[in-house]
């Protein structure tokens, strides 16, 4: 286990100092502060609404593209500059290898998201207190309450993409790692959708062999949907406890899984 | 060989130079006709202009016979052209690349061995077994590379925490090793910025962080300058009096001349010839190089039959002979008035072995 938190911290150390990642991250924070702006076009009435939405849209995305850039370079990088030659020739198990590449991806994610949120919510609160003269948190105060949930499973989703990510490049090219880490959120996140239209059934969807395609996709790929909150964060519904839980559950089934699947591949991987 | 004599003598240190040569000794690595082929993609080698032809090829016979052992305590200089199959050969010892058959051990415990009664699962995951030896290994790759935006300390921080190096002693060690690298200049500096000779001096340093017993070698001294080599030498030199085992590639054979205990020969994959230095080099006859100022046509005709080779360089005339025909070669000198420069007795160097061996492999 020692291995692991070593290769967790340097790998966290390393990307830190990646211009890539502060590259990013700069943009993503442009990006949220830009929602002040687009909030003044808006009716006063669906200010907050715009602010909030925006914010977690932005965060979610980059946070998304942070975890596929980084887990695609992280391990893509080990391997293609052979930096793996020294590590792997050391008493450290390749599982652990990857399981500590992991883990500092999760650690250089949770950083992001935190600088992010505190973008987002001094945004949310700035704007408050320009609209009204006074700081005032009052009305605002049921959605901020979600933000921690909101962000809990933004989190999640970005572990289960850098888990893929780290299980695409631990046997393929970082170009087509890439590629399909970016299929694999899309189709995550549009799985419960096909669901949907099978079931109704219209015009090409109406077909049984849609339908069992629907399913086979549903049951294979997570549903990333499930880890989407804005809808809930926009009309300040309260998120039960019982169902963070669930969702952080099951996106740690697919993290364990495709971290499984790697070292399955990694430890059969020749570094020639 | 048994494994108990072996320890018996080391352990009594005692032991005369003739015991030492009859008593069989303690074998560090171990090779038995060790083989590697690697496959290719297809896509790679596939020509679709010239697909009928089936040129392509979708197999690489890196490593064809590798038979070898290294013993306690001493130096062996792996040797070999480009492409010849040192790399492919250190990599197997190391964990890297899965031989294709044979086997390896280091320490006498077989590193890759799955028993032929392993269940499928096992020989699908067939996983390097040496984890307990690699701690007291070192290994330098070839082109070492390590993160970008680390600092020198910082890396070797790493690796000391891999090998479980206990938080007390690493920073004294890291510094040891700085300083013995040279690299004390280049503390604060990231290893993106460091240059090619630099990075093969974080890797000696990384490679000898766990102060291993056995110390593997992959081209040490490319990319380093004269002052660096020689030290690496000398440094090679002086873990071999600390008891430590090297083995190492090289095709720089000045370099390896000075320090290596034995060497190997590897061309095109297999092992041509193994032997200390002395008795591949006692191989031949002696030469002897006879250079004499000026040259004349007799001079030239007389010792044509006689020497090995007879060149013109500048204003002098060099002859290399045989050691028996030296003295006619004088007499013919003698006989034609031309003033000799000098006669120096010449061992066959490893250069002259080495090329005769690629030759030899291309007569056959
Ligand atoms: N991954 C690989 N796939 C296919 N062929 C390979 C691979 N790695 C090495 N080879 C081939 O195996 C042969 C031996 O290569 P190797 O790197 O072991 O040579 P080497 O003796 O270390 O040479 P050098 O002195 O240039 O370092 C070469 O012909 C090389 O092309
Ligand atoms: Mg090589």
């Amino acid at each position: 286990m020692r291995g692991v938190w070593a290769v967790a911290l340097n790998s966290f150390r390393e990307s830190s100092r990646n211009r890539i990642f502060y590259g990013l991250l700069a943009t993503a924070i442009l990006f949220i502060l830009s929602s002040l702006l687009v909030a003044n076009l808006t009716v006063p009435e669906a200010r907050t609404r715009v602010l909030l939405n925006y914010g977690a849209f932005s965060i979610s995305l980059f946070g998304v593209v942070i975890a596929i850039v980084m887990g695609v370079i992280q391990v893509h990088k080990e391997i293609d500059k052979k930096t793996v030659f020294s590590i792997l020739t050391r008493p450290l198990s390749r599982g652990s290898f990857i399981v500590g590449k992991f883990v500092g991806m999760a650690l250089i994610l949770l950083v992001a998201l935190l600088v992010l949120a505190a973008v987002w919510v001094a945004a949310l609160l700035i704007d408050a207190a320009l609209q009204r003269g006074v700081l005032t948190t009052v009305e605002i105060a049921p959605q901020l309450a979600i933000i921690p949930g909101v962000l809990l499973l933004i989190f999640v989703e970005q572990l289960v993409i850098a888990s893929f990510a780290v299980f695409f490049s631990s046997f393929s090219s970082p170009i087509l790692g890439g590629v399909f880490t970016v299929g694999f959120f899309f189709l995550g996140r549009s799985v419960s959708f096909l669901l949907q239209l099978a079931e109704r059934g219209k015009g090409v969807m109406k077909s049984p062999l849609a339908k069992s395609l629907a399913r086979a996709f549903s049951a294979i790929f997570p549903d990333l949907s499930s880890f989407n909150l804005s809808q809930e964060l926009v009309q300040a519904v309260k998120v039960p406890a019982l169902y963070l839980w669930h969702a952080t559950a099951y996106g740690a089934c697919y993290v364990v899984i495709f971290l499984i699947a790697s070292i399955f591949l990694f430890n059969r991987r020749e570094f020639a | 060989m048994s494994e108990a004599k072996s320890d018996a003598v080391e352990r009594d240190g005692a032991a005369t130079p003739t015991a030492e040569q009859d008593a069989p000794r303690e074998s560090v690595i171990r090779f038995e006709s060790v083989k590697k082929t690697f496959r290719i993609p297809i896509l790679h080698t596939f020509n679709p202009k010239d697909w009928k032809s089936r040129g392509y090829r979708t197999k690489v016979e890196a490593v064809k016979e590798v038979s070898m052992e290294v013993y306690r305590g001493e130096i062996f200089g792996f040797l070999g052209p480009n492409g010849a199959g040192k790399s492919t050969s250190i990599k197997m010892l190391t964990g890297l690349v899965r031989p294709s058959s044979g086997r390896i051990s280091i320490f006498g415990q077989p590193v890759w061995d799955v028993p032929a009664s392993a269940s499928p699962l096992a020989r699908w995951f067939n996983r390097y077994r040496a984890g307990g030896a690699l701690d007291r290994m070192g290994y330098l790759p070839e082109h070492p590379y390590f993160y970008d935006f680390l600092r020198p300390t910082e890396i070797l921080e790493f690796f000391a925490r891999l090998h479980g190096v206990p938080k007390a002693r690493r920073s004294h060690r890291i510094e040891e090793l700085i300083e013995l690298v040279g690299l004390g200049h280049a503390r604060e500096r990231v290893l993106r910025k460091f240059s090619k000779g630099m990075l093969q001096r974080i890797g000696i340093a990384a490679c000898l962080i766990n102060d291993p017993e056995l110390i593997v070698l992959d081209e040490p001294l490319s990319g380093l300058d004269p002052i660096g080599r020689k030290e690496l030498r000398d440094l090679i030199y002086t873990l071999k009096k600390r008891g430590k085992t090297i083995f190492f590639s090289s095709h720089i054979l000045h370099d390896i001349e000075l320090i290596c205990d034995r060497v190997a020969f590897i061309v095109e994959g297999q092992i041509r010839e193994i032997g200390t230095l002395s008795q591949l080099q006692s191989r031949d006859n002696p030469l002897v190089e006879v250079l004499v100022h000026g040259s004349t046509a007799d001079f030239l005709e007389a010792t044509r039959g006689l020497a090995k080779s007879v060149e013109s360089i500048g204003q002098m005339t060099q002859c290399i002979v045989e050691e028996p025909a030296v003295e006619q070669v004088l007499r013919a000198a003698f006989d034609q008035k031309l003033r000799i420069a000098s006669v120096i007795p010449r061992k066959a160097t490893l250069e002259e072995i080495f090329v005769a061996e690629a030759k030899r492999k291309e007569a056959s």
